[in-house]
């Protein structure tokens, strides 16, 4: 924390600091570029998928991968190449949608606690506790079922039961810097307090709120391929990689390429987000634990 | 004197936010679309309900409400099961009106438990000396492929790695029982995936924690003292870069205890998980609550746990 | 003669001696796989009913093979020798044999079954499912399980030891049939009264069929062995090993079971692929179900229109569907029940007509799909290749626009497929597998009859029925009736009911519907003496509640004649037809269940489309395995056939 505070009073070199640092790291150079390619896949995916992601194809299912289907079709005869690229967007936009929830309530609870501090910080605090030891999975499976299932309910589902780390992490950091140096510096020169916030205290927040979403991410779209698995997933046809892989385990037997490909995809890109974040904590909270 | 103190304030805490959690989790369940409340038997009648006269329907619903304790207002059903659940009574669930849950609870801790802690054994075992291995030769080619496995081992499903397991080790090699939870054989493939994702956790944990610890100051003085490599590592770095460990492992447990219900149906491991998981889908609302309850709990005494080994294995930190 | 050679003799002989000893003396065990089963209460609608249905338990009659009869079993006598029974059907006499006996020696008498049958009606099980056994019939069973009346005045007597009377409340010519289902069993006095909550733990139980639970772990397995004091025929399987869940086919092909389901079209293909497995492979049609889809049961008056509902019927190649998506695991069905069944041979289909469909569906109003609103095919779970398929055919066939809206499981059966109405449900479908429970002739409908029930009346009415429905509860929480001017409007409705109801009785000629709503307690005559007991009632209390009870059967009523004379007039014969069927014993109701169906199918609300096969591997040792082809199925059951072969 002192470092990048330090590193925040020499203004951007700090980023530039951390931009070295996280480059040293090759797995997260790895990751990240390997991210940048599925988002920019995830994008076009309508224009770069072969077939449409629900076309059947009657006369070729359960086909192996070939020059047409390049990673062979499903009991449908849809193309899995196809699907793994829409359940790639899918996993992409409940991973930053649940993120973007979390932020939010997460900055907003965070601060309201750490700022006005007292009785509606322990109060705040207390229901923080109580979404940290809420089962999640289950909260997770109880909201979609009261909120019915889709995309946009997945991804608000998994934010609702996330926002508890973040809401700790911003507590705690607004309760450091509202106390800092510089900041009582600043007030001493008249600054008013929405400038202080908007120039000193959220400037400051965001390397380790970075780092916390970019761990989140790869969480929310784990989240929603075990929903999935349970049938609360998205809407079919619409593919996930969760109901992908559990339609597929099935098939294992006679048809492996129907579990490997979303497999191997699901798995990269997890390990992608993991280790971007991992580079992305190093890179910018050097001295941190988690 | 501190400690005691302490202890109880957390149990309190405790024991208000679980009041909490039980309140919301009906409160939950009586907002959700259908009926949460009176339902599991004419689901399960496959249409024969239909031919029964209102009178008779009217019949097989208040005998049933009767013996779920539903012919009460919410509040009071609140009430009566929060009275009946910190005594740990909860009465039949509506997938099983054989025994009370209770009993089933009772049957299936111990095979949970056991499968948990020898996961969570073989994560340890295996994660700390990758962890270790992974710092030490930070930002090699043995740091990368250490690390890749085993975070790859906790991110594919754990039921796919099941399934291709008992195809090697049962079908084509026969060496292991495909299923079953009796002889040491059979533990062998569920306690390996479920140990899977701890073991990265742990792993990676580890790693970082042992990097932190090499970065501290007292390490470098130990390096200026003269003091070799590895004794400076053993005596300093990797006992203090194993505290943190126990926080996660603590969490970890508790989630074990539901997180296998995949497994648990894979190889026939008669757990907590098989029991919980499909409460919520089957509108199993004694299930479910009770899920919730035993969950909850876990997570936090494993917490308070956590918290009070914690300081224990480092002076440095005080019972606010 | 060298002495080694009278060495080697020696041990040659005693080598098969003794393996001669030691074979005669192997247990035989046999692994199946089998449901989770919660518990071995056998009344429940649980695993364990199946299990209770020869296994553990016996009835006075039972399932035996039978590859030709409906279900692939016929009825016989198990534990009754002879049976009586009255000319209206409703006193059913039973000879019981003198030699059946519990696992504990005691002999299985006619007191067992008058005993354990008004157990299972008392209060004390409040939770009888009771639509899934016989007492349901059973004079005063529901009165004496609302606690209204005294156990022992249920319809059953024991004669004397080997004589049981059972008296029925209205004729029902099946209860042979019925009498095979796990509710139709006893159970062990002596055992459920020393321990009403854990008698019947594997250790403590006392069974009286061929076989003993002796070890159980939910989730795992379920350990049976022979019952010695059993009495008739059975295999000689020592021991039985039912394995819940796992992977069945792996477990199968590592030799830890004796047989396996095939779940999947992989699974499938993979043995008929292995030369060893192809060897051991059996199937069999499961003809006691139907799948298919129905219409929502919603209030969108869209679905009104037959020639709709007609066209969607005819406009999906149920081939292509079988071969393509399910792999050759299904064959097509276009009625209730399939060719080559006594049944279906007697029944029309629907066809394959793409060209028929189309003009159907012009005639409908929306030629080429125009102008007809999205319509929604309501699923459960992770998706589904047959729900797929046939929005994929409606679409290219008929240029209909239907999406799939997963729903999650609890609601799904709850609500939309199973309940009488789904206020929620738009214009559209859901899939559904209907089954035959057990066999009897009521289920011989295969709930098509769903179709009079709930379908075949204007959406208005159907909405205005599910206010009546509402209103019915409602009356349980009313809070008024105690002044004669509360009474007054419900008075007004009597009369008014009164004609509606007469006229009905007049002019509706099928006399065994008439006989049906006639049968005493007549509603009036209820409403009357509520009306009678309200005036002498003393507390406030008891005065609220014979209003509101005569609340109750006039809303009712309402909803019954509001049914009635909405109904579509071929729905009306079809429930005649349906009278006449269920009221005549089952070998005679087979041959006139057609008549019934063939109207329900064609007015196009539940739609057949394939029926699934059940397919297994089983060891070439093992015979006797029984298939179990009703709700629940497929699987195995009725174990005391098991044989193993040396």
């Amino acid at each position: 924390m002192e470092v990048a505070l330090k590193q925040r009073r020499r203004g951007t070199s700090y980023w530039a600091a951390a931009w070295r640092r996280f480059k040293k790291n090759k797995m997260a150079v790895a990751g990240l570029i390997y991210i940048i390619i599925i988002i920019i896949i995830s994008i076009f995916t309508p224009w770069i998928a072969p077939y449409p992601y629900d076309e059947p194809h009657y006369a070729h299912t359960f086909e192996k991968p070939s020059a047409r289907f390049w990673w062979g079709t499903d009991d449908l005869g849809r193309d899995m190449f196809s699907r793994n690229l829409y359940a790639m967007r899918n996993a992409l936009l409940i991973g930053f949608g649940s993120q973007i929830v979390v932020l939010i309530i997460g900055v907003i609870i965070g601060s309201i606690a750490g700022f006005r501090g007292g009785r509606i910080d322990t109060i705040l605090m207390r229901i923080t506790d109580i979404m940290y030891a809420f089962p999640t999975f289950l909260f997770n499976v109880i909201l979609v079922t009261v909120m019915g299932r889709g995309l946009f309910t997945i991804l608000v589902a998994v934010g609702l039961t996330g926002w508890a780390g973040m809401a700790r992490l911003v507590r705690g950091m607004v309760m450091y810097l509202k106390n800092a140096e510089f900041v009582e510096a600043a007030r001493a020169l008249g600054a008013k307090e929405g400038y202080i916030i908007r120039k000193y205290i959220l400037p400051n927040m965001l390397g380790p709120i970075i780092v916390s979403l970019a761990f989140g991410i790869p969480n929310g779209i784990w989240i929603e391929s075990g929903l999935a698995l349970i049938g609360m997933g998205v809407r079919p046809p619409m593919p996930s990689w969760g109901n992908m892989i559990g339609a597929g385990v099935a098939y294992i037997m006679a048809f492996p390429h129907m579990v490997i490909f979303p497999v191997l995809t699901f798995a990269l890109t997890l390990l992608a987000f993991t280790y971007v974040g991992d580079g992305l904590r190093d890179a910018l909270n050097p001295r941190s634990e988690v | 004197m501190g400690l005691v103190r302490y202890i109880l304030r957390r149990l309190f805490t405790i024991f208000v936010s679980i009041v909490v959690v039980i309140i919301i989790t009906y409160i939950l369940m009586w907002l959700a679309p259908g009926e949460f409340f009176n339902i599991a038997q004419f689901q399960a009648s496959g249409g024969r309900v239909a031919t029964l006269t209102p009178e008779q329907l009217q019949v097989l619903i208040k005998g049933f409400e009767e013996k779920y304790g539903l012919n009460v207002p919410l509040w009071k059903q609140i009430l009566n099961y929060l009275k009946d659940a910190f005594r740990f009574k909860f009465g039949p669930s509506f997938s099983n009106p054989n025994e009370p849950i209770e009993v089933q609870i009772a049957r299936r801790f111990p095979v949970t438990f056991t499968l948990a802690i020898l996961s969570m054994a073989l994560a340890v075992i295996v994660g700390i000396p990758l962890g270790v291995i992974a710092a030490l030769k930070r930002n090699t080619w043995v740091d990368y492929i250490t690390m890749f496995f085993s975070m790859a081992g906790s991110i594919i499903p754990a039921y796919t790695i099941g399934v291709i397991m008992v195809l090697i080790f049962s079908v084509w090699l026969r060496v292991l029982p495909t299923s079953g939870w009796e002889t040491p054989k059979q533990m062998i493939m569920p306690v390996i995936c479920v140990a899977l994702g701890p073991m990265a956790v742990i792993a990676r944990f580890m790693r970082s924690s042992l990097l932190d610890v090499l970065n501290q100051d007292y390490i470098r003085t130990a390096y200026a003292k003269g003091g070799t490599d590895r004794a400076v590592i053993m005596r300093h770095a990797l006992r203090n870069s194993l505290i943190p460990i126990v926080t996660i492992i603590g969490p970890q447990l508790a989630f074990l205890f539901t997180g296998t219900v995949w497994i648990e149906n894979l190889f026939r491991v008669p757990g907590l998980g098989q029991l919980f998981v499909n409460a919520a889908s089957m509108r199993d609302y004694p299930l479910l609550v009770t899920s919730t309850f035993i969950l909850s709990l876990s997570v936090m005494l494993m917490n308070l746990l956590v918290d009070v080994i914690y300081a224990f294995l480092d002076p440095r930190i005080k019972y606010e | 003669m060298s002495k080694k050679g009278l060495i080697v003799l020696l041990v040659l002989v005693s080598v098969l001696l003794l393996s001669g000893v030691v074979n005669g003396q192997k247990e035989r065990v046999v692994s199946l796989p089998f449901w989770d089963v919660p518990g071995l209460i056998p009344y429940y609608w649980q695993a364990q009913h199946i299990l209770a249905q020869g296994t553990i338990f016996e009835g006075l009659f039972g399932y035996a093979p039978d590859p030709g009869g409906l279900g692939g079993v016929k009825v016989v006598p198990v534990i009754a020798q002879s049976y009586r029974v009255s000319k209206d059907y409703k006193v059913w006499t039973f000879k019981l044999r003198r030699d059946k006996k519990w696992s504990n020696g005691d002999p299985v008498t006619a007191r067992d079954f008058e005993w354990s049958f008004k157990y299972y009606a008392s209060p004390k099980i409040p939770d009888l499912p009771a639509w899934a056994g016989p007492h349901q019939f059973i004079e005063n069973f529901w009165a004496v399980k609302s606690g209204a009346m005294d156990p022992d005045k249920l319809g059953v007597k024991a004669l004397d030891d080997y004589t049981l009377e059972i008296r029925l409340a209205t004729p029902r010519y099946d209860m042979r049939e019925w009498l095979c289902v796990a509710q139709g069993v006893p159970i062990h006095r002596k055992s459920v009264e020393a321990d009403p909550q854990n008698w019947w733990r594997p250790g403590k139980i006392v069974v009286n069929g061929p076989y003993i639970p002796v070890s159980w772990t939910p989730g795992k397995d379920m350990v049976l062995v022979k019952n010695p004091n059993y009495v008739g025929e059975r295999g000689n399987v020592d021991k039985i090993v039912l394995k819940f869940g796992g992977l069945g086919l792996q477990q199968y092909m590592a030799g830890e079971l004796d047989a396996a389901m095939i779940n999947s079209v992989a699974e499938y293909r993979f043995v008929l692929a292995d030369p060893k497995l192809s060897k051991e492979f059996h199937e069999d049609v499961m003809d006691c179900f139907w799948n298919g889809y129905q219409w929502s049961r919603g209030f969108d008056p869209i679905m009104d229109n037959i020639k709709l509902r007609q066209a969607l019927a005819m406009a999906i190649d149920r081939e292509k569907l079988c071969k393509d998506v399910l792999g050759g695991r299904a064959i097509p069905l276009n009625k209730y029940w399939p060719d080559r069944n006594p049944i279906g041979d007697k029944m029309k289909g629907i066809p394959f007509d793409v060209k028929r469909a189309q003009q159907l569906l012009a005639e409908a109003g929306y030629p080429g799909g125009k102008g007809l609103k999205t319509l929604v095919f309501y699923i459960t779970g992770g998706g589904d290749p047959v729900v797929e398929f046939i929005v994929d055919q409606w679409k290219k066939n008929l240029g209909i626009n239907v999406i799939i809206e997963n729903v999650e499981s609890g609601l799904y059966w709850n609500s939309y497929v199973w309940p009488n109405f789904s206020p929620d449900a738009k214009a559209g479908f859901t899939v559904i597998g209907a089954p035959m429970n057990n066999l009897e002739i009521g289920a011989l409908m295969k709930n098509s009859d769903h179709t009079v029930w709930f379908y075949d009346f204007p959406t208005s009415a159907r909405k205005k029925r599910h206010e009546l429905y509402q209103e019915y509860d409602a009356w349980l929480r009313k809070t008024c009736g105690l002044t004669e001017a509360d009474w007054k409007p419900l008075l007004e409705k009597r009369n008014t009911l009164y004609a509606g109801f007469k006229k009905i009785i007049d002019s509706e000629p099928e006399k065994l519907w008439v006989a049906d709503l006639t049968r005493p307690p007549l509603w009036y005559d209820q409403f009357d003496e509520l009306y009678e007991k309200w005036k002498t009632a003393k507390t406030n209390e008891e005065k609220t509640n014979y209003w509101r009870l005569a609340g109750r059967v006039l809303t009712d009523q309402e909803g019954f004649q509001l049914w009635y004379n909405n109904l579509s007039p071929e729905s009306k014969q079809a429930y005649r037809w349906r009278y006449r069927t269920i009221n005549r014993p089952f070998s005679e109701a087979v041959k006139i269940a057609h008549y019934a169906l063939q109207l329900m199918q064609d007015r196009y609300y539940m739609v057949p489309v394939y029926l699934a096969k059940a397919q297994w591997v089983k060891s070439p040792k093992l015979e006797g395995l029984m298939l179990y082809k009703f709700s629940w199925g497929p699987g195995f059951f009725n174990f005391k056939y098991l044989n193993l072969k040396d």
